[in-house]
């Protein structure tokens, strides 16, 4: 990619972490607005603290907005808002188990 | 390099002992206590109740870091521990603090780490089953012999952790009970590799520990520990500075992988201090971590990025230094799953 097409997938993956943000909020209750998330915090544990009920709603709710399916091994996938949406992007991009290259 | 590399490999697979470094501090119950911890703290310490700990941050009048804290509430007391070697933290606890009696207690408690996947073997041989069932950031009192412990369940691996507090008098009986667990070797992170190995694995999970993964007078936006932060809060210290920062910022720090394995001794070192991130010609960040992850085979690290050009999944940029380009590529962190995520404490 040239710097400009950095540029494009930059504002792509700024739109997708923001919309994941949200849906994070929404789905779960959080008193919280996008800003005040990190991209790279857990989202398990220490981080937002959430838990395995937290997860399920997590996976639905990912699965309705993006329309990926997330297998049942693939909870990994949401330790951190990153990581959800590297996994939404390689899912996007046919990679079909939606890990990092 | 050899004790090293055991060391690493029991952290990420078994477990290590280790002796945490932290100042303690006890603080009387109450409603100024809190109060006034809840002032200094920037995390939610209204959410504290007996046996959870906090792990929260205490920033300076500018919103910058001071220190990363945990805040233990008792029954009757609270402990905070701060790191061992910062020297400004102390002038900020007796400053917001001032109107509550404080007592430093860290010469007279001991600590010993615990951590790995199956660090909670250990800790049950010693302590007792009911560690079995302690969640994260929450802590036990027990005893080993006749002696009072504390045991919290926390750790900076990414690993299953514990830290045992114990009285001085009471760390020798403390040691020999865990020199009679023989299931496996527990390996000691010895004072020669201390440092360096908890860099690395705090690094690899980004865990924020202070003066290893954060440096004091840095942002905790650029820093990515907003969770660290309750910004429903009324007040604490930096809290008007942090407001303003949540949405004008410059810097984000983004996991960095190298993709040139075969670096020289020279080239670590100088990429350490001078290496400079690029895309084309344009210069959008500095490199501020830079190790070898024995996990993952290669380098990986931290990049201070300009705000516009820190994100993850860019394979782009290359770090410069001197004439030489060193291609490497931004990443989601933590840089891999620990295998305690693997394994189930029974």
């Amino acid at each position: 990619m040239g710097i400009e097409e950095v540029k494009k997938y930059i504002e792509k993956r700024k739109k997708l972490l923001h919309e994941v943000k949200e849906l994070i909020i929404e789905r779960l209750g959080l008193d919280l607005i996008p800003e005040e998330i990190d991209d790279d915090s857990p989202l398990f544990g220490m981080g937002l603290g959430l838990d395995s009920v937290d997860a399920l709603d997590l996976v639905v709710g990912v699965e309705d907005k993006f329309g990926v399916q997330i297998g049942e091994g693939e909870l990994l996938a949401f330790r951190s808002v990153n990581s959800l949406v590297d996994y939404i992007l390689n899912k996007e991009g046919g990679n079909e188990d939606g890990t990092q290259e | 390099m050899e004790h090293r590399n055991k060391v690493y490999w029991a952290a990420r697979e078994k477990a290590i002992m280790f002796y945490p470094k932290f100042r303690i501090y006890e603080f009387p119950e109450g409603e100024e206590t809190f109060q006034c911890l809840s002032n200094l703290v920037a995390g939610r310490v209204f959410y504290l109740e007996p046996n959870k700990m906090l792990h929260s941050l205490i920033l300076d009048e500018d919103g910058k870091i001071v220190d990363i804290v945990y805040v233990m509430m008792f029954e009757d007391k609270f402990w905070l521990l701060t790191s061992y070697d910062n020297p400004k933290v102390k002038s900020y606890i007796e400053k917001v603090m001032s109107g509550v009696e404080i007592t430093e207690l860290t010469d007279e408690w001991k600590i010993v780490g615990i951590e790995g996947p199956y660090s909670w073997r250990v800790v049950k041989s010693i302590i007792s089953w009911d560690i079995v069932g302690l969640p994260y950031l929450r802590f036990l009192e027990s005893q080993i012999g006749d002696n009072e412990v504390v045991v919290t369940r926390s750790g900076i691996t990414g690993e299953y952790g514990y830290r045992i507090f114990v009285r001085k008098e009471a760390l020798e009986q403390a040691l020999q009970k865990i020199s009679e667990f023989e299931e496996f070797d527990l390996a000691e992170v010895t004072e020669d590799i201390y440092d360096e190995m908890f860099h690395l694995l705090s690094a690899e999970v980004r865990f924020p520990t202070y003066g290893y993964m954060v440096d004091s007078g840095g942002s905790p936006i650029a820093y990515e520990l907003r969770w660290m932060i309750d910004f429903r809060k009324e007040s604490y210290l930096g809290k008007e500075k942090i407001e303003k920062m949540k949405f004008e910022y410059e810097k984000r720090l983004v996991g960095i992988v190298c993709e040139e394995k075969d670096l020289s001794e020279d080239e670590v070192k100088n990429i350490v201090q001078h290496g400079k991130i690029y895309i084309e010609d344009l210069h959008v960040g500095e490199v501020k971590k830079f190790l070898y992850s024995l996990k993952l085979g290669r380098y990986i690290g931290f990049g201070l990025f300009n705000k516009e050009w820190g994100y993850a999944g860019i394979s782009e940029y290359y770090i410069k230094i001197n004439d030489r380009k060193i291609n490497m590529k931004t990443v989601s962190t933590p840089f891999f799953v620990t295998e305690s995520n693997n394994v189930t404490i029974e």
